[in-house]
């Protein structure tokens, strides 16, 4: 161990403390290292004595990405445009006629069933059935419905690939973001991007491999860094975030008064230092540590390049909209992320808050149709054009969908919906997935489905599949148990793959 | 969930009860051999429990045995013949405990008869056992020397796709590698058996293995389309099951091969997509795609590191394919180093199935080292100096689905040189030197290739 001599000969108050350790060092490494090892492979606790003991490591990383991919990948990134606060389905694309002619009835009570509902919505005495106040028109070849509020969504349809029968557990917002992020309600497992930054490593060393990007102008439920957190997984997988503005990701720059000359010559000083404390303890979170230090270092130069937006020519605003000039919005945010994927990032998460439209939905959908629509289809043809979209999947949805009654006084101007967790729409483009199809039905209440339904757990084994994992295969052992990001659910939806 | 059934739940202990009777009534044999050799002393009255505990046990073994033989998975006459044996056991067994505790009075000649055929009896009752739960082969399998077992529906290798025979030299191979060590002679899980052609038609329990011309109708199908981890699933849990192309196979053969036996290939008409499977699962042509059987040559892990520490990510499509996606960032190369760059790839040049080299300075000049990679599936030139002349040198690439030329100096004659290849699904022209016009006549005389241009 060259780095020890060196540091250690060059060093007098390191020489003073090898002397002092040596004894320390014998008693651990002979007696307790040895008893730790043996009762470490009687109690199967590897994790946490592996880096001392050298015992086996089903986690190691090494021997992880040797089997993966599992086979041959469709989607070489993800982009995941997170619409946060559940979108309603019924003024965007789940067209339902009938309820224009049901106007203001109660819902019928074969309909609903035994659902539980929130208690925001629970007490009325009602359930007015409130129809879309948006009108739907067929487009493109697939002929698919979309409302008046997404036109430019609307051209390209035939790039799209629409389910319509989502479903969930979770009726509250916080559960249901981390479920639909992490795979299970209670917070603590990996985010989907960790997974994957995890299973199949980086493709541009000089980026992180999970970028996460939060619009501005959003209000309504937070967000939390947990939902893109790295779980029980080493901490160089979770999503870094990039921010707006001159400071994109915190605590890059050199601080005021230093030139940064000597940044490299102290980074392997302090690596080796790392090294060394690694080699005394084992705890795996050094190494992420030296990892972090090294990525931030070169991300340095990688980041103020990737962020400078200066080089986009016009005709790229005029495809995105207005609002991408102004770094932060939703806009902005999808530019920046096809300058992530192009760069070769694996796996960028974007949100949008805001779509919790309790009550007066027809007016804050509108306001949010306008932030996201222009977009959202920007984003796709820029990639199609660029060759991108063949490699690159998009996904668009919420954590759940909405009811088909109004919450609270229903008027023909203005009505709300409560959260509706077992019928909602996404959409996804691009990467091994079919173009211009939908899947899944729902009744005409868009209430319940009536065909194909799509779980969470199906949604996050498809993601997998594209990247080429199987999603029963990648699991981290944690706590004595092996973990995956589907638990022991989800099937992957066949029926979309292209 | 089956049913619960208490006869085989109890059945199921046979093959672990047997042991038992013959353990004891081989000591009892040892230990009689040992008193006449003076070995032991006095071991008369051991050697009468001996036997009473082998014969009871005997019994026992044998009242499961018959519990087991009522699940019809076991073949009629191995069966008929362990059980009859089981019962000579068991009978010869209690004579001979009769004889040796003095409750039967016969000559000492016929006790040690009765040990000796014993022992013959209960051996060939116990080979036979074993037969029926391993099969018939499963002992002399690793024997050296064997003679070769001919499997009358074994066929030669085929030459063409056109002579293969649907049954024979597709679906058999298959049933035969995933489904033949339950279903044979020997061993007839649900009474089916795939070992002859009246095998197959008879089907098994639960009446026809197919119907012909009609997948929905015929279980053979049915059943290995189950979803996974459903309780009927064939094969069952545990069991290598059946892949996509195996599954294709076998519907082919219901649906569009009518359930012949007979029928060749060349008599049906068939889709692209089932000529790619039966190419790959006969070992003919070069198969297409990504999944295509070519051999890759194993590649030198110290040759990935240095390409990487020189600068390209890599990696691996499919782990232990050898089969690999290399990237060249712009952000390290341009004009002066991409000939360097290239040149290093020389020794993975037939293993690189995807090729990134966008906007890295790549210009005409360095094509003849691009079209070297003759594997290459998914190609990306775009943003470099590209004119038709060198997309023309591309011709070769006989493999490549998709070409990116996007912000290159290509016209319509690009598209031209291209539109000969056979796989070429997708080209990305945007940004090039063809106009709108241009564009839609392209498009127009390739519909089969995606040519996606401007707005």
């Amino acid at each position: 161990m060259c780095h020890h001599d060196k540091i250690r000969s060059n060093n007098k108050d390191f020489q003073g403390e090898e002397r002092k350790l040596d004894r320390r060092q014998f008693l651990t490494k002979t007696s307790l290292g040895l008893g730790a090892a043996a009762l470490g492979s009687l109690l199967g606790a590897e994790k946490a004595l592996g880096g001392i003991a050298g015992l086996g490591d089903e986690n190691d990383l090494a021997r992880v990405r040797a089997s993966l991919p599992h086979f041959m990948p469709k989607a070489k990134r993800i982009v995941y445009l997170f619409q946060s606060g559940g979108p309603s389905q019924f003024e965007t694309f789940d067209y339902k006629p009938k309820l224009v002619d049901m106007f203001g009835q109660d819902l019928p009570a074969s309909v609903r069933g035994n659902q539980r509902l929130t208690a925001m919505s629970a007490q009325q005495s009602s359930f007015p059935l409130a129809a879309s106040k948006y009108k739907f028109d067929q487009y493109g070849e697939s002929r698919a419905w979309v409302s008046e509020l997404m036109p430019h969504t609307a051209e390209v349809v035939d790039e799209m690939c629409f389910i319509k029968s989502m479903y969930t557990e979770q009726i509250n917002h916080d559960p249901a973001i981390t479920f639909f992020q992490t795979g299970h309600q209670l917070p603590g497992r990996p985010s989907i991007g960790s997974w994957m930054s995890y299973g199949l490593g980086s493709d541009n060393k000089n980026m992180p491999s999970f970028v996460v990007l939060v619009s501005k102008h959003g209000g309504g439920q937070p967000l939390y860094s947990r939902l893109w957190g790295n779980g029980f997984l080493p901490t160089e997988h979770q999503g870094v975030q990039f921010r707006s503005g001159k400071d994109p990701v915190l605590f890059l720059n050199n601080p005021e008064g230093y030139d940064g000359q000597d940044r490299e010559q102290m980074l392997h000083y302090l690596r080796d230092l790392n090294e060394l404390q690694h080699d005394a303890y084992g705890d795996p979170e050094i190494n992420a540590r030296i990892a972090q230090y090294e990525m931030a270092y070169r991300m340095q130069t990688s980041v103020p390049e990737v962020t400078d937006m200066s080089d986009e020519p016009d005709y790229i605003y005029d495809m995105y909209g207005e609002d991408a000039k102004e770094p932060g919005t939703y806009a902005a945010n999808c530019l920046m992320a096809r300058r992530l994927l192009e760069r070769d990032v694996k796996f960028v998460q974007l949100y949008q808050r805001g779509w919790d439209h309790h009550g007066g939905l027809p007016w804050g959908i509108k306001n949010l149709s306008k932030k996201t629509d222009q977009a959202n289809a920007a984003l796709i043809k820029d990639l199609k054009q660029r060759g991108m979209l063949e490699d690159t999947l998009i996904v668009w949805g919420g954590e759940f969908g909405r009811t088909a009654y109004s919450q609270g006084k229903l008027t023909p101007d203005s009505y709300g919906r409560d959260h509706h967790p077992r019928c909602f729409t996404m959409w996804m483009a691009g990467a091994g997935v079919k173009a211009g199809y939908t899947h899944g039905e729902t009744d005409d209440f868009s209430y319940n489905i009536v065909k194909d339904p799509v779980h969470v757990h199906d949604f996050h084994a498809t993601l997998m599949h594209l990247m080429g994992i199987d999603h029963e295969k990648l699991t981290y052992k944690h706590q004595g148990r092996r973990y995956r990001l589907t638990d022991v659910h989800g099937h992957v939806v066949k029926d979309i793959l292209s | 969930m089956e049913e619960s059934n208490i006869i085989l739940f109890f059945g199921r202990f046979h093959p672990l009860l047997v042991h038992l009777p013959i353990g004891f009534l081989l000591l009892a044999v040892m230990l009689e051999v040992a008193e006449r050799m003076s070995w032991v002393k006095e071991a008369k009255s051991a050697t009468i429990f001996t036997l009473l505990l082998g014969t009871l046990s005997a019994v026992a073994a044998t009242v499961l045995g018959l519990m087991l033989a009522t699940s019809g998975d076991y073949n009629g006459e191995m069966l008929d013949a362990h059980k009859w044996a089981g019962f000579a056991t068991t009978g010869i067994a209690l004579v001979a405990f009769l004889i040796k505790a003095e409750i039967l009075k016969l000559q000492q000649m016929v006790y040690f008869g009765a040990l000796g055929v014993m022992v013959a009896v209960m051996s060939a009752t116990g080979h036979l056992g074993g037969n029926l739960t391993h099969g018939t082969d499963y002992l002399t399998y690793y024997m050296p020397f064997k003679p070769k077992v001919v499997d009358p529906l074994d066929r030669p290798p085929v030459k063409t796709l056109a002579e293969a025979q649907v049954f024979g030299d597709m679906v058999h191979p298959i049933i035969k590698s995933k489904c033949m060590s339950c279903h044979n002679n020997q061993k007839k899980k649900g009474q089916l058996s795939f070992a002859s052609i009246e095998d197959y038609l008879a089907g098994g329990k639960h009446g026809d293995l197919f119907v012909a011309g009609d997948i929905d109708a015929s279980q053979l199908i049915e059943r290995i389309t189950l979803p996974e981890g459903h309780d009927d699933i064939m094969p069952p849990d545990g069991k290598t099951p059946l892949s996509e192309e195996e599954i294709a196979v076998l519907s082919f053969w219901v649906d569009k091969a009518n359930g012949s036996f007979e029928v060749t290939l060349d008599s049906i008409d068939l889709e692209e997509e089932f000529v790619a499977i039966a190419e790959k699962q006969l070992g003919l042509g070069h198969g297409h795609g990504a999944h295509s059987n070519v051999q890759l040559a194993e590649v030198d892990s110290a040759v990935l590191e240095n390409l990487r520490a020189k600068g390209f990510e890599i990696r691996e499509l499919v782990a232990g394919s050898n089969a690999l996606d290399v990237t060249l960032s712009s952000s390290v190369s341009d004009s002066n180093k991409i000939e360097d760059f290239l040149a290093s790839l020389e020794p993975i040049k037939e293993n690189i199935y995807w090729l990134s080299l966008n906007k890295t300075g790549l210009s005409g000049e360095q094509i003849m080292v691009v079209k070297q990679f003759s594997q290459v599936r998914v190609l990306k030139l775009a943003n470099n100096k590209i004119d038709d002349q060198a997309v023309s040198q591309l011709s070769q690439l006989e493999y490549l689905e998709s070409i990116n030329l996007y912000g290159t100096e290509v016209t319509t004659e690009s598209i031209k040189t291209l539109g000969k290849l056979p796989t070429l699904k997708s080209v990305y022209v945007w940004g090039s030197k063809l106009t709108a016009e241009e564009l839609a006549a392209v498009k127009k005389e390739y519909p089969a290739i995606k040519i996606i241009g401007g707005a």
